[in-house]
């Protein structure tokens, strides 16, 4: 651990640690005063109902949006100096499939950061692209037009650019929206090998049926934080009802919140 | 052939490397949806060499340069202004913005005598290609005569520098551009400053807006900041052969447009030439026509989606 400034060492070690952290567009705040300190090596969610602030609060956390208070850390360090820790998947509908890029083209620009800015792509680059690729079952698809793929494949894609980054803390905004069950179960696949690693993870994440199975953290957001912790112990009755206001009724709230009886559909 | 060389030489010159490195830039700004950035920052000269006129009483190429500047820079950041504060998409604010302060242009340009003094909206909209006459130039010698290169009209060198200036942006920030064109979250998470190379993106269309107004008019500049980009993206699905095609698709524009306006009514029969600008700009038109009919990648989803 190099130093740093905080003295809190579960914040020092925290691949995240957000203080504080309100959005707001216009007079409206989108998130307020969030605080949320991602253990190392987790994998966790943010879960909660639409318009809650889940990608907005990434977004605020990687300096994409403008943040009108708060402190974001990364290893204890503000996120400009420490972002190479990290990588961020966007929702896979934020960009334009039709660009002219070829699979293996998305994967190198992971690699940003290993060439100076006016470089040149190498072999090596190419290969360690086809190698992420290859992590996601993408590797026959390198010299596809990104146009050309089906949803679940482009997510894959997405996910090896964010391998290609080598980061400590991967970020993903919704990464199951809209893909097919052998692409969850893929892509769920290679974030449980991630931390295995000893890498940590953080998803928005929409379907409260999986958050058990697939989660050890959430945060239940609905433009305040509501719960943050252990999935075992903040994942309840009482604070999903708290997030989504009262709209879940009781059966479904007895199927997701029910401890993990491997329910997890193929 | 001296004839060519006095007459042709120039005004080719100068409307192929425009229309080159409209052509290049054109390429992102199609990508990012951006084209209609290059229309109006095209509009908006007009009213920018007017007021400069107005205030500095010359037409020296200096302060109408600084004056379009002015007047793109002011257009930019209202465009910016309206985006935010209606909540509004970009080509919406771009649309009242330069439509309103070109309209303000042709009206100040009515009510000063500035009309009188060889600026008008004709000049301003199809340029003036052919006045781009080089006295010295009568004999392929003039090549290498130092004192007939120094009578070259300045709009061919000025235009060559923007020309220059303009690729060595495109070669030097092409990473940064291209990641940021596809996905500017992505760019900013990994620090590419996709604000950044927006900006001077937009700083070079101006540029080149700008010091081929005063050469070309602005129609080749519009035509040539969407057509053949939009066209090479119809050619193929691979960026940097997009590139290529668009420098094609802008050279035939250019030299074809410019001899056939220049030779084609003699061809059938009449006296008079026509527009070289205005030839150009409909050539591209036409391209980007053919390739919309006949290009081989007009169907988005290139083919069948494996499946999973």
């Amino acid at each position: 651990m190099k130093a740093s400034r905080i003295e809190d060492p579960v914040i020092a070690e925290s691949p995240l640690a957000i203080h504080g952290l309100t959005v707001s567009y216009g007079q409206k705040p989108v998130i307020y005063s969030v605080d949320f300190v991602i253990p190392p090596g987790s994998l966790s969610a943010i879960v909660g109902p639409n318009g809650a602030g889940k990608s907005t609060l990434l977004k605020a956390a990687l300096g994409i949006k403008r943040r009108l208070s708060g402190e974001v850390l990364v290893y204890g360090e503000p996120y400009a100096k420490q972002s190479h820790h990290v990588a961020y998947v966007p929702q896979r509908s934020s960009v334009d499939w039709d660009f002219p890029a070829t699979v293996l083209d998305v994967v190198v620009m992971g690699l940003f950061r290993d060439l100076r800015w006016w470089q040149l792509t190498r072999r090596r680059h190419r290969d360690k692209a086809m190698e992420c690729l290859s992590r996601v079952g993408m590797e026959s698809f390198a010299k596809r037009q990104i146009g050309q793929l089906s949803g679940g494949q482009q997510q894959r894609v997405f996910l090896a650019r964010a391998l290609a980054q080598s980061a400590d803390l991967t970020i993903l905004d919704e990464p199951f929206a809209g893909v097919d069950a052998a692409t969850e179960k893929a892509i769920v696949e290679v974030l449980k090998a991630l931390k295995q690693q000893g890498k940590t993870l953080l998803c928005v994440h929409h379907d409260l049926s999986t958050v058990r199975d697939y989660f050890d953290h959430v945060l239940l957001l609905n433009v305040r934080r509501i719960a943050a912790g252990p999935v075992d112990d903040m994942f309840t009755e009482a604070t999903l009802q708290e997030t989504y206001g009262g709209r879940l009724s009781p059966l479904q709230i007895e199927r997701i919140v029910a401890p993990s009886s491997a329910t997890q559909e193929a | 052939m001296a004839d060519f060389l006095m007459l042709s030489l120039v005004p080719l010159v100068v409307a192929v490397t425009i229309s080159l490195t409209c052509a290049l830039l054109g390429n992102f700004l199609v990508l990012r949806r951006q084209s209609l950035i290059g229309d109006a920052i095209s509009h908006v000269a007009l009213p920018g060499i007017v007021a400069s006129f107005l205030i500095t009483g010359t037409l020296a190429a200096s302060a109408m340069m600084i004056g379009a500047g002015v007047a793109a820079l002011v257009t930019v950041a209202m465009i910016e202004l309206i985006k935010h504060l209606g909540r509004v998409e970009s080509s919406a604010a771009m649309g009242v913005v330069f439509t309103a302060i070109f309209a303000l242009g042709v009206l100040m340009l009515e009510w000063n005598d500035a009309s009188g003094v060889h600026l008008d909206v004709e000049h301003a909209l199809y340029g003036n290609l052919e006045s781009l006459i080089w006295f010295e130039g009568v004999h392929w010698s003039s090549l290498f005569d130092p004192k007939a290169l120094a009578d070259l009209p300045p709009q061919l060198a000025r235009v060559a520098w923007v020309g220059l200036m303009v690729l060595t942006f495109v070669v030097v920030a092409w990473r940064p551009l291209v990641v940021g064109s596809f996905d500017s979250a992505f760019a900013a998470s990994i620090q590419a400053r996709p604000v950044l190379t927006d900006l001077l993106l937009v700083i070079m269309v101006a540029i080149t807006a700008i010091a081929a107004f005063d050469a070309v008019g602005s129609i080749i500049v519009i035509a040539m900041f969407i057509c053949p980009a939009a066209a090479a993206r119809l050619m193929t699905n691979h960026l940097g052969k997009q590139v290529a095609w668009s420098q094609v698709f802008a050279l035939i524009s250019a030299v074809l447009g410019y001899v056939l306006a220049g030779y084609g009514p003699g061809w059938i029969g009449f006296e008079a030439s026509l527009s070289a600008a205005g030839m150009i700009a409909s050539l591209t038109g036409l391209i980007l026509l053919l390739a919309c009919l006949f290009g081989p990648h007009r169907r988005r989803d290139g083919g069948q989606p494996a499946s999973a």
